[in-house]
């Protein structure tokens, strides 16, 4: 239970400002820098076996730049991250195929996500065909398992992305994300787009999957209910800066910082209506 | 400023079939007031509010009945050039998302700027920059000096659905209807977000329509709610006593699902079963294949809006 599958430490990203060609002329005239903007900022945390570890922080704060770093979309400026001790910033080829088995992501937009021009079938067969995974028993009865464990049925298999509501594409995303049955999963706003009732179905899923196979998973949302519910442990990200951390349960009465409280009672008078 | 009378729509499905996805619409937004929409994924929200404006492709069309007025204008079956006068000038759209109504090779100060030249191709570039800035102020864009030039992608999810807003806001609209404006954004800028518009609403008579699943969200920024299931209205009344008094089953599951922040942690309560599509609603009630209160009349006949207080309305036959 306590084993540590991911450990991020001193994590930097920031990003050049994007500037029409002539201010980057008149920066260039005068000598000065290109504006930046931190996104990341020595940002160092672990993940342990089972654990689910929320991170929340207003909009722009680096939550998105984060999870982009960690999954090798973006390049970090600097500081180490790794995967039950392999260095996972810096693999390439192989190694980095090898990173992508045990650790998948889970994205915001169930409807982009997904390919439209394939079903759910060659969706899922995908990833096990690039990592060459034969299951026991032959992949057709393993697929039908694994869209059964996420609430679907078989007949789901033959049908298209854009047959199924949201709710279902994002079960289909999770169930993709799972295929090859990964340490961590990285989900990213992954019930934002949805309606009250599905979020709550999606949550009651990630949930039920975290006990069943013992998955760690770094749950990224800006909505500070939704975190509190799934997360054990939650950091807060300000300006790329980590503020605060603390258990999922004492979020209410035992934080310090002053943007978490800020951070909290905004959350309180949207949902309770005080605070 | 809206009146949407007996409406219906039905759209033409992927096999070619009929989709009823908006089944005898009434409702109205007095000037100065904001109507909040509810309802589930693919209950119809969106439809009835692009049916506003026209703005569905009219190949995915069969038929439509009932009369849409804005602003005394009505809007059904007008023209093109009738309802671009309209768009934009009287009204502004904020769409449900962001990355596909944003150009992506554009940046964002010419997203919004465009909107201002469209109106007024005199605009000096000044003034289209201070109106671009302000109305990314507004919209709780902070520092947008320092993302004029940057492009959607380059911007966080929340940044590009301010920018949405802005591009609303930028033409000083008289109705502003809006399809899930904050769904990306945290809690404090929502706040703010709902203080800037309700601000709007109360001293300069804006109008809206605010489109959200979040029945907590409609709470703090809507005078009446409207909730909308399967393409039917199901209950509408003030804001206040929908959310405390809510009568109509539906009602009250939609908001056992909102995630909550009481001292109990526990996760919030699905409504089980799923929304059926367009064309394979129940006989009855819309609701009844879900409906923890069901008996036989609900899968019967389907229940009128009936009155049980003022200016509130339910369709079920429990009450
Ligand atoms: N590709 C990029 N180029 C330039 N700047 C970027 C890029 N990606 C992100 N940024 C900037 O980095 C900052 C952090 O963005 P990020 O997307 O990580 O925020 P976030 O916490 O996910 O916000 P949100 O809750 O709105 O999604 C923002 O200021 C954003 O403009
Ligand atoms: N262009 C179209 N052609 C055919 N059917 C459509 C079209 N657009 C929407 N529909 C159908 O109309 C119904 C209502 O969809 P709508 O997008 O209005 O739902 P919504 O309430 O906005 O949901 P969400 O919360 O997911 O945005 C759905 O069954 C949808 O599949
Ligand atoms: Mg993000
Ligand atoms: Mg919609």
């Amino acid at each position: 239970m306590e084993e540590e599958i991911l450990r991020v430490e001193n994590l930097c990203k920031s990003f050049t400002v994007e500037k029409s060609f002539t201010s980057k002329i008149k920066q260039f005239i005068k000598k000065e820098e290109p504006e930046k903007v931190t996104a990341l900022k020595n940002v160092s945390f672990s993940v342990k076996e089972g654990e689910i570890l929320g991170i929340l922080g207003e909009s722009g704060s680096g939550k998105s730049t984060l999870a982009r770093v960690l999954m090798g979309i973006i390049e970090a400026d600097s500081g180490n991250a790794s995967l039950l001790g392999k260095d996972i910033l810096n693999a390439s080829g192989l190694d980095r195929l090898k990173i992508l088995r045990e650790m998948q992501m889970v994205f915001q937009d169930p409807f982009g996500s997904l390919d439209p021009r394939m079903n759910v079938r060659q969706i899922l067969k995908e990833p096990l065909n690039i990592h060459k995974v034969e299951p026991d028993g032959g992949v057709e009865d393993f697929l039908i398992k694994s869209i059964e464990e996420v609430g679907l049925t078989r007949d789901a298999l033959d049908k298209y992305p854009s047959q199924f509501s949201g709710g279902q594409r994002q079960r289909i995303g999770i169930c993709r994300a799972l295929i090859l049955n990964p340490k961590l999963i990285i989900a990213d706003e992954a019930v934002s787009a949805l309606d009250v009732s599905v979020q709550a179905q999606i949550l009651e899923l990630l949930m039920e999957l975290k006990k069943k196979r013992g998955l760690s998973m770094i749950f990224i949302s800006h909505d500070v209910a939704v975190v509190r519910q799934i997360s054990d442990r939650i950091i807060l990200l300000y300006h790329g800066e980590i503020v605060e951390e603390v258990k999922a349960d004492s979020l209410l009465t035992d934080i310090k910082h002053e943007y978490s409280k800020k951070l909290l009672s905004a959350a309180l008078s949207l949902r309770e209506g005080r605070g | 400023m809206l009146k949407i009378e007996n409406y219906s729509l039905t759209l033409i499905g992927n096999d070619g079939q009929d989709l009823p996805v908006l089944e005898n619409i009434n409702l109205e937004i007095k000037k100065g007031t904001c109507l909040g929409i509810a309802g589930e994924s693919g209950s119809g929200k969106s439809v009835l509010a692009m049916s506003i404006l026209g703005l569905l492709p009219k190949a995915s069309i069969k038929s439509s009945e009932g009369h849409i007025f804005v602003d005394g204008e009505e809007t059904t079956n007008a023209s093109e050039k009738v309802l671009n006068t309209i768009r934009g000038n009287k009204v502004g759209f904020v769409f449900q998302e962001p990355m596909t109504a944003m150009n992506p090779l554009m940046k964002l100060s010419e997203q919004i700027g465009e909107v201002v030249y469209a109106h007024d191709p005199l605009a000096t570039k000044t003034t289209v920059e201070k109106k671009v800035i302000a109305a990314l102020l507004r919209s709780g864009f902070k520092e947008p000096e320092k993302f004029l030039d940057s492009y959607p992608h380059q911007l966080s999810g929340g940044m590009r659905q301010r920018a949405m807003m802005a591009m609303a806001l930028v033409m000083e609209p008289k109705l502003i209807i809006a399809d899930e404006p904050t769904t990306a954004i945290d809690a404090e800028l929502q706040i703010e977000l709902i203080k800037e518009l309700r601000n709007q609403i109360d001293k300069n008579g804006l109008s809206m329509l605010f489109i959200s699943h979040d029945l907590g969200v409609l709470r703090s920024i809507s005078d009446e709610i409207a909730v909308l299931y399967c393409g039917n209205l199901v209950e509408k009344g003030p804001a206040k006593e929908i959310i405390d008094n809510p009568k109509h089953p539906y009602t009250a599951d939609l908001i056992s699902a909102l995630p909550r922040l009481v001292k109990e942690r526990k996760l919030p309560k699905s409504i089980e079963g799923i929304l059926p599509s367009p064309d394979s609603k129940p006989w009855g009630c819309v609701y009844s294949d879900r409906c923890k209160r069901v008996f036989d009349k609900c899968s019967s006949e389907r229940p009128v809006l009936k009155q049980v207080g003022e200016n509130h309305c339910v369709a079920c036959w429990k009450i």
